[in-house]
């Protein structure tokens, strides 16, 4: 992204999950979109995009919060979001919310349109490849969020990055099966949920490998959840924190 | 059918500890999606016949008026009648008359969704007369008095062992070996006698096609075949929106029901049926009649909903469906369960009684991606739990907590202040360990899972550098 | 692939039987062989075809305790490997149902090449549209004990096809 996009300004959205419950990722987020040359900008009326409200049935509530964050991130060229399930959220559903409002509308197009889940940014927009990382290559293997491989198309990016890295990938089997986080359906039906978390631990845990990587934290969270109660040595971390390992802080 | 939907949480924990269900559903999830997988690879104009077939049946929709006179003008001139009915209630009446009309004593009936909608089956037997499933699936429930737990396969939720047991109480002769092969030898004996001895065949119908005044039944046993060809009276029972305009229309939806169901090109028999036999046949009914059901579809017509009228029952949904294979399909507690289930059957009954149904899905979208006709299946979902949380069939806490939620979130600085205080306490409760083991009001969270705990502190407003 | 190879390789996908013969003088012959594989006693129930007259066969629709029924096809769809039977005065569709082994006559001649071909066919003959029309891909078979496929549920186990030349 040398040279001529230096201009542009971009708007880290770090989504609800991660600000306030790892911020951590976030921070890598930062270091690696620096890393690929962008001056990043953390607006600070960011709260959450309302998908919770959304799939939650309340309109009302996910419309002002969408009109909140139209607002919050209008002046960016690009906002970069490390979440598939928001970034679905604004560039998918955002618009669809002003049907009868048609300033709106445009603003919520126009707002989709410059949004861009994290690895796709990196790799697309920023042209970026991570270095060989310093601190050595590991056997991971890669979760596949629904919002990220069905409904933004997202899989190779996150691949390409982290092969970029000299990460060794052991592809997880059964990975377009939903990991049972769902949002609130992980505490509405807790029991199904944990189920599914279980599969998907079990297939995770066939792999071999000992780092679970994902660009969700939702999912993360589940998965990570089920681990440990498990008992299981795998350690979980978000894409953007394993590529910015052994960065300058 | 009786309507337990509303029991759906309960029996989903159920259904997660039954070991001969959680097997048979593993095979499920395995088997089907991989057949379909298969398929599909030996089509590749796949993608541009599911967009012609949601294109047809909008437009069917749109004329179905039109389309439904067409079809029944062409069935009375060829002898055979039609009977409108609105209500399942007017559909069993309609069918219980005709049976009377001819007497009948025996009746065979081949599977048929819409039949175990208006509770076909218990109206017959009330009037005095038998029936007998004749699909193998259905058949072996009839035996075990259950209802079906999956539209194509309906019986997909039973072991061997428990069809042996069956068997073995219900039929007078013996059962000559127990291993699959012999459990189908003498399904195949038993029901061979029902057949002949049939006053009358009920079928259920795929597709009604109004250029020809056609009925289409598919199956793979055969069973509509022998239910539609040896009896004197020959009964249809179907829904209104299945009405496509030609033939050729009828060959893409085809193309898509066999692979998207069980991985076929084509079912083994696909049949099609005019009328009853001509005055000089020998083979085939001397009555027809083909009764139409709208059972609450219409008023689907014109709305956002109409979409759900394109499908045509072909399972992929639930084939792939994560929350349907980890709990089955009669833990959805009506007619059509899995994703299609959780978005019409509001429409066809109440939304209250299946409010929990749409509220069981992670919107993981392996649904709607397979759905041959492109039914927007998380637009539905959502547009239900939009109803509810309007009409307050939304819990009270749910409803309240999200909108707390938006409230805090659309101000940032009440946002922030939140933050300040509550999340170093969560990092203290989450202790050494790094975890918690509970939370009040997220209870569900914590069925087999921790949660890692918080950093202690927001990103958003902290010093960078 | 000729369409009639493409036809045989799916017929026999879908575990149809196919026996080629150079004619229909063959037909007696096969369905011999059939009658003796299956220790048939009697004679196997046939639709009345102008093409089986002569044939050691009963002309009639079918009864409970027939195991081997002949018919006659009236075309083919190579697309699928699937046989087209159209009711009639001379086509009672119930034998292609009843027996367990459904033996059938068609020629290398009515092979068409898909379901549009057939549908156009129809509209084109100078008949009203068939009142029971069977689209035939293979014996019958159900997958309801464990997803296990099994045949001969209700309809035919076996089908075996008589393809004539021509």
């Amino acid at each position: 992204m040398a040279g001529k996009n230096k201009t542009k300004s971009v708007a880290l959205f770090a989504t609800c999950l991660i600000d306030l419950w790892r911020p951590g990722v976030a921070r890598a987020a930062v270091r690696l979109l620096e890393d690929a040359g962008v001056k990043v900008e953390v607006p600070g009326g960011q709260t959450c995009c309302g998908q919770v409200n959304y799939n939650g049935g309340d309109e009302k509530g996910a419309k002002t919060l969408a009109k909140h964050h139209i607002r919050v991130f209008e002046k960016f060229d690009y906002v970069v979001v490390p979440s598939g399930s928001c970034a679905d959220m604004i560039k998918n559903h955002y618009p669809g919310l002003f049907e009868d409002d048609h300033d709106m509308k445009k603003k919520a197009l126009a707002l989709a349109k410059k949004t861009f889940e994290l690895t796709v940014f990196l790799t697309t927009i920023a042209k970026w490849t991570p270095s060989h990382q310093e601190i050595g290559a590991l056997k991971i293997t890669y979760h596949d969020s629904c919002s990220c491989r069905r409904h933004l198309g997202i899989q190779n990016q996150p691949r390409e990055l982290v092969a970029a890295a000299g990460h060794e990938i052991a592809e997880l089997p059964g990975a377009e099966v939903c990991c049972g986080f769902g949002g609130l359906f992980a505490i509405k039906f807790g029991d199904i949920s944990s189920h599914l978390a279980d599969k998907k631990c079990t297939a995770i845990k066939g792999t071999g490998a000992k780092t679970l990587v994902g660009a969700d934290l939702g999912c993360l969270l589940n998965l990570e959840g089920r681990l440990m109660a498990l008992g299981e040595d795998i350690e979980v971390l978000h894409i953007a924190e394993l590529l910015a390992r052994g960065k300058q802080p | 059918m009786k309507l337990a939907s509303h029991l759906f949480p309960e029996k989903a924990k159920e259904a997660l500890h039954d070991q001969n269900l959680q097997k048979a559903l593993g095979l499920l999830q395995v088997g089907f999606p991989e057949l379909r997988r298969r398929a599909i690879a030996n089509l590749p104009d796949f993608e541009a016949l599911r967009d012609q077939a949601a294109t047809i049946k909008d437009h069917s929709l749109k004329n179905l008026d039109k389309l439904t006179s067409a079809f029944t003008e062409k069935i009375e001139s060829r002898g055979g009648q039609v009977h409108m009915c609105a209500t399942a209630e007017d559909a069993r009446k309609a069918v219980v008359k005709i049976c009377q009309e001819v007497e009948a004593i025996k009746i065979t009936k081949s599977k048929s969704m819409v039949t175990e909608e208006i509770s076909l089956n218990e109206a017959i037997e009330a009037a005095g007369m038998e029936v007998v499933e004749t699909d193998l699936g259905e058949y072996i429930l009839q035996l075990a008095g259950e209802p079906p737990s999956h539209i194509v396969g309906p019986a997909l939720h039973k072991t061997r062992q428990q069809v042996v047991d069956l068997f073995k109480k219900h039929h007078d002769i013996p059962l000559k070996s127990e291993s699959g092969e012999g459990l189908v030898a003498q399904a195949r004996e038993v029901l061979r006698a029902k057949y002949f001895e049939a006053d009358v065949g009920i079928t259920g119908a795929n597709f009604l096609i109004a250029e020809t005044g056609t009925v289409v039944i598919v199956t793979n046993e055969g069973n509509a075949d022998l239910c539609r060809v040896l009896p004197k009276t020959h009964i249809v029972v179907t829904s209104l929106e299945k009405v496509i305009p030609t033939l050729d229309d009828l060959s893409v939806f085809l193309k898509l029901l066999g692979r998207s169901a069980t991985g076929q090109d084509i079912t083994v028999y696909t049949t099609l049926v005019s009328g009853p036999k001509d005055s000089d046949e020998s083979g085939g009914p001397e009555n027809f009649h083909v009764v139409i059901v709208d059972g609450g579809r219409s008023k689907l017509l014109g709305t956002d909903q109409q979409d759900l009228l394109r499908c045509i029952k072909c399972g992929a949904c639930m084939n792939h469906c994560p929350v349907y294979s980890a709990v089955g399909g009669q833990a959805y507690g009506w007619v059509y369960p899995g994703p299609i289930g959780a978005a019409l059957n509001p429409a066809l009954t109440n939304p209250w009684e299946m409010r929990h149904l749409h509220q069981a899905s992670t919107f993981c979208g392996a649904c709607e991606a397979v759905c041959p006709v492109k039914i927007p299946l998380i637009k539905m979902f959502r547009f239900w739990r939009t109803q509810s949380f309007d009409d307050h069939i939304t819990g009270r806490g749910q409803r309240f907590s999200l909108r707390l939620w938006a409230y805090f979130a659309s101000r940032p600085r009440l946002y922030a202040m939140k933050a300040y205080f509550v999340l170093p306490l969560l990092k203290i409760m989450a202790g050494k360990k790094g975890y918690l083991g509970h939370l009040p009001f997220l209870g569900g969270w914590f069925r087999g899972r921790v949660l890692p705990g918080p950093e202690g502190k927001r990103f958003v407003g902290e010093d960078r550098k | 692939m000729t369409r009639t190879e493409t036809f045989l390789q799916n017929f026999e996908r879908q575990l149809g039987v196919a026996h080629r013969l150079s004619s229909l003088a063959g037909v007696p012959g096969a369905l011999k062989k059939l009658q003796k594989k299956i220790g048939l006693k009697g004679p196997p129930v046939a639709s009345p075809h102008p093409d089986f007259e002569g044939l050691d066969v009963a002309f009639h629709a079918g009864t409970i305790d027939d195991r081997l029924a002949l018919t006659r096809a009236d075309a083919a769809l190579a697309e699928t490997g699937t046989l087209v039977f159209a009711s009639g005065p001379k086509a009672p569709p119930s034998l292609n149902f009843i027996p367990e082994v459904h033996a059938v006559v068609l020629r290398e001649s009515e092979i068409l090449e898909s379901q549009e071909e057939l549908w156009q066919m129809l509209r084109e003959r100078d008949q009203p549209f068939p009142r029971t029309l069977n689209l035939i891909t293979g014996p019958s078979r159900t997958g309801d004990i464990e997803q296990t496929l099994y045949l001969g549920a209700h309809g035919p186990k076996e089908v075996h096809l008589f393809l004539v030349k021509g």
